[in-house]
């Protein structure tokens, strides 16, 4: 057997090297993982769809792979395992009871890999926010304080990680929501570049590759070790990336050699930022010049704001497809949304093709005003977060919102106010929270948040890096350097 | 000096080695090929922006690269070549200079090229044809009634007339594979994100679109892609590079393929004898060869796969029409009326619906990535029909008048749910309904010229492979070039 404060000491890999050695069986780990779950989840509510018994038929079979018998969380939001509900965050899905036939690829590759996935963890509605409030779930809480959010769109991941139910869980990130949430609580996210992981067999790529499914993780070489399970395109991706030079766990233990480092701490929204997210990066830049890097101030010459109104437009695309989907896929109506969610298709209607691929071409702009910046430095370092984690509660859409959202719908009025220039206001409204982490996305480069700092209140602040295209391995070198530099496997929430 | 004859013998790499050995310089060559541009040119419409003196002046320095002093032309629509003129086949952009030169065309000159003009494409390269009301029809050399097809029509014509052995081409729908069949050429579609498209674009048409080039060999194809392949700083993403040399692997054997092949229009909507013809043919040799050759097909909605990828051609139409205005000043009625037709589409196709129709891009590139699970390669006809005539594929009259009042008005809501516009383009695509599928699905594909109708125009078979498998199809067009040559087949122009 294993100690409840054991297993939470060990992170993935050397949950699995226990089970390698036979000092402890997969079912013991999943035992004890239930037990930390049953303790600690009531309070978080981050897993919301139990695989309890799959997970104990599974933990007996003998498992394979670098993570066999390691006890994981899937994210509810793809990652579908065939024949368990899956919603989305989502109320009419969820009302439908909806079980997918099929394995999603990253989930068979995971399962590959030897994970005991025991359940799914909450997100928020079609994982379109920053919070994971959703009404289908409720709001999961952060374990370093229940008062406040877990960020989203992965904030059920991270708070069962952070929480110490699981070492790492299944994430993924359209807009910031591996990193957004792995800042909150204090963990390592990082984001894949653009065609790394499959999204099979739903899609080819998510939101022309904005989208990555990876993990949030305590440790970096779990992070590094599973993306080396799950890289690689699948049957009918559409873009097959060049394999990596060497494995991404190799890395970790690699010296990353002096880099080149720019950073900046202004929002590229032009929104406020936090002191404490400014100490964060000013903090890590002088750690990174210990270590013998160069570091300057400098930001790439990308329009923020706009490439901020042009995620938005496709977000809102995006969602006006989702909900049509969902629609037909359940026979749902608009009472199986939320109101936000229908407030962001609606407008996604009112918003024509032609500006949307308008605002798609745009995406080369940043991607090349980006490539022209990374040919002179290595990395791009802002916070991960513009504030500590805000209260639950406190960034839902205010009651008189929702009342103008509903009249204005009635009224067929998106396409007025698409035109008023509110779509800027909900731009600042929305991402002044989290205004970094979208270039990672529209860009389609790697990106990571690794958790450097603490406010005194004891609120994690993480500090984000973006390599340039293919630059994974990068990233784990200089995450595993500041782990060992900087190391936080020891700070734990007290939930 | 150089013959006529004997310049328009040799490919690419032939010529750039008798540069090298110094029997030839790159100036007696660009002027081979200006006299043959003067005596051709005036009878097929291909080069529509000369670029003599730049050429004249290039020619004079001292190049490097495997393509070091060959002539060449560029398509007039994203090879952007700094201070000339790029048209995309509009009036709107007929004074339009980028600043820069295309990582395509700056990669081009690296390789040594000496680019002496632009060729002729339809407006935004929308068609399968190549008349453009801005520089009018380019003419078939095979038989100047007809069309070379499109959308790298001025390409195809200049390549098989002889003006040039290689000219630079694009793909978003069939247009490097379409010409290349009309004209008897061997056409190469690469691999999505094998060939960058930046500095001025990401991806063209949704990463639909690859750039290359139209050829008379194989070998220049497979050279100029080693030229080409590659991310450049700021491609947003960046695919496996090749095991070996493209050039390397037209020396090299295929193994024995499993080749699937079908017949049948994907819309169904007839495929004339002549077609099928040459694929039956094509079939029974590559039996002959060793592979295995199957009569099957993926299972693919070939209607679906028109409707999603012409919903894709209404955003973009209408984005491009929309930053034209931005870009150079022109008002939209300077378009051709198809294209505002598209546009008015673009305009009233709501984004949601937009997204959607791309999300079904996955089905087609898993049935066809299952599909290969079983098949090397996939073989079509490149198109349903031989080359169209001149003027044949213009939209009548009546439909012309039709649209007008709806245009006038904006009424793009009411063309879009009517169905009408959708039902003309499936009109058009009856004539290419093979060639779309490897662009949705970003796989390579290749048009290959074995074979020619009784009345002597050419016919090409249509091949498609793996993801990322380029080399398999430079293997195999290597072998047919060999066991069915048709260097020596010549249009009389």
């Amino acid at each position: 057997m294993i100690s409840a404060e054991e297993y939470r000491r060990h992170d993935a890999l050397a949950l699995a090297e226990l089970v390698r050695s036979r000092q402890v069986s997969a079912s013991e780990l999943l035992e004890t993982a239930l037990a930390r779950s049953a303790a600690v989840n009531p309070k978080l509510n981050a897993i919301i769809i139990p695989m309890h018994e799959i997970a104990r038929e599974r933990a007996k079979q003998s498992l394979e792979g670098a993570f066999a018998g390691v006890p994981f969380l899937t994210k509810d939001l793809f990652q579908e395992y065939a024949g368990v509900q899956t919603a989305y965050g989502c109320k009419g899905l969820k009302a439908a009871n909806y079980k997918p036939d099929a394995h999603a690829e990253i989930t068979a590759r995971w399962l590959r890999a030897g994970a005991v996935i025991f359940g799914r963890t909450n997100t928020p509605e079609f994982g379109a926010k920053g919070i994971t409030e959703p009404e289908a779930w409720g709001p999961s809480r952060n374990p370093w304080n229940l008062d406040h959010i877990t960020g989203g769109s992965s904030g059920g991941s991270a708070a069962v990680v952070a929480a110490g139910i699981v070492p790492m869980a299944g994430a993924n990130d359209g807009g910031g929501s591996i990193r957004i949430p792995a800042a909150y609580c204090g963990l390592f996210g990082l984001k894949p570049g653009r065609g790394r992981t499959p999204w099979g067999p739903q899609m080819s790529e998510a939101m022309h590759g904005a989208a990555m499914n990876h993990v949030v993780s305590r440790s970096v070489r779990d992070s590094a070790a599973m993306l080396d399970a799950t890289h690689g395109s699948d049957v009918g991706s559409l873009c097959h990336l060049a394999a990596p030079e060497r494995s991404y766990l190799e890395e970790v233990s690699r010296a990353p050699g002096k880099l080149r480092i720019a950073f900046s701490t202004r929002s590229p929204i032009g929104s406020a930022v936090h002191p404490e997210a400014i100490k964060a990066v000013t903090d890590a830049a002088k750690l990174l010049e210990s270590l013998g890097h160069h570091v300057e101030e400098a930001e790439p010459q990308v329009d923020g704001l706009q490439l901020a109104k042009d995620f938005i437009v496709m977000w809102f695309a995006q969602c006006a497809a989702t909900v049509r989907e969902i629609k037909k896929r359940t026979g749902c109506g608009d009472e199986g949304f939320e109101l936000d969610t229908l407030a962001m298709a609606a407008f996604g209607n009112a918003s024509r093709a032609s500006e949307y691929v308008e605002g798609y071409w745009r995406w080369g702009d940043y991607t090349r005003q980006l490539g022209e910046f990374h040919q002179k430095y290595d990395l791009y370092m802002t916070p991960t977060l513009a504030y500590p984690a805000p209260r639950v509660g406190q960034i839902a859409t205010p009651q008189w919102q929702h009342v103008a959202m509903k009249i204005l719908m009635a009224l067929g009025l998106s396409r007025v106010i698409l035109k008023s220039g509110m779509i800027e206001q909900m731009v600042q409204e929305n991402l002044k929270w989290v205004p970094f982490t979208q270039l990672g996305n529209l860009t389609g480069v790697p990106g990571m948040s690794v958790p450097l700092h603490w406010t005194p209140e004891g609120l994690p602040m993480g500090v984000h890096f973006l390599a340039a295209h293919g630059g994974e391995g990068m990233l784990f070198q200089l995450a595993g350097q500041l782990e060992q530099a900087k190391p936080w496997k020891d700070k734990w929430p007290s939930v | 000096m150089i013959s006529a004859a004997e310049y328009q013998q040799q490919d690419g790499l032939a010529l750039a080695e008798l540069v090298r050995k110094k029997e030839v310089s790159p100036a007696e060559l660009l002027e081979a090929a200006l006299a043959r541009s003067a005596q051709v040119n005036p009878k097929i419409n291909a080069i529509v922006t000369p670029m003599h003196e730049i050429a004249r002046d290039r020619a004079k320095q001292d190049l490097h690269g495997s393509f070091a002093g060959v002539p060449f032309l560029l398509k007039d629509i994203q090879e952007d070549y700094a201070g000339v003129t790029t048209s995309a086949g509009s009036r709107a952009f007929q004074n339009y200079r980028p600043k820069q030169h295309a990582h395509f065309v700056q990669r081009l000159l690296d390789s040594g090229v000496v680019v002496f003009g632009k060729t002729n494409t339809p407006e935004l390269a929308l068609k399968g044809t190549t008349e453009p009301e801005l520089f009018g029809a380019t003419r078939n050399p095979w038989n100047l009634d007809h069309s070379t097809g499109g959308s790298s029509g001025g390409s195809a014509a200049a390549v098989a007339a002889g003006i040039v052995p290689i000219a630079g081409a694009s793909d978003g729908g069939g247009s490097i594979r379409i010409p290349a069949a009309c004209c008897g050429l061997f056409g190469f579609r690469p691999s999505r994100g094998r060939v960058g498209s930046g500095p001025a674009f990401g991806e063209v048409w949704e990463g639909a679109s690859s750039e290359h080039v139209i050829t008379r060999s194989v070998r220049d194809s497979a050279a100029i892609l080693d030229v080409l392949q590659g991310a450049n700083s700021g491609d947003p993403f960046r695919i496996a590079p090749p095991e070996r040399s493209y050039l390397e692997e037209t020396r090299r054997e295929p193994k024995k393929l499993r080749i699937a092949f079908s017949t049948r229009s994907p819309i169904d909507m007839g495929v004339n004898p002549e077609c099928v013809n040459a694929v039956q043919d094509t079939a029974r040799l590559l039996e002959s060869m060793g592979h295995t050759v199957i009569e099957d097909a993926p299972k693919i909605d070939g209607h679906a796969v028109a409707e999603c990828f012409l919903k894709m051609y209404f955003g973009h139409v209408a984005a491009t029409v929309a930053s034209a205005r931005r870009l150079t000043g022109a008002r939209e009625s300077v378009f051709e009326l198809d294209t505002r037709v598209l546009a008015l589409m673009g305009r009233s196709l709501p984004a949601g619906e937009y997204v959607e129709a791309h999300a079904r891009w996955n089905e087609f590139a898993r049935a066809l990535g299952e599909f290969h699970q079983q098949y090397d390669v996939y073989l079509t006809p490149t198109l349903a029909q031989p080359a169209a005539r001149i003027g044949s594929q213009i939209t009548p009259l009546a439909e012309r008048i039709g649209v007008w009042p709806l245009l006038a008005m904006n009424l793009g809501r009411g063309l879009l749910r009517s169905g009408l516009v959708q039902k003309s383009a499936l009109n058009s695509l009856a004539r290419v309904p093979f060639t779309q599928l490897s662009n949705i699905t970003g796989t390579p594909s290749m048009s290959v010229p074995l074979h020619w109708t009784q009345a002597g125009l050419p016919i090409g078979v249509h091949f498609i492979a793996r993801f990322g498998e380029e080399a398999t199809l430079f293997q195999l067009a290597a072998q047919l070039e060999q066991s069915r040559p048709w260097k020596d087949k010549r249009p009389s122009i």
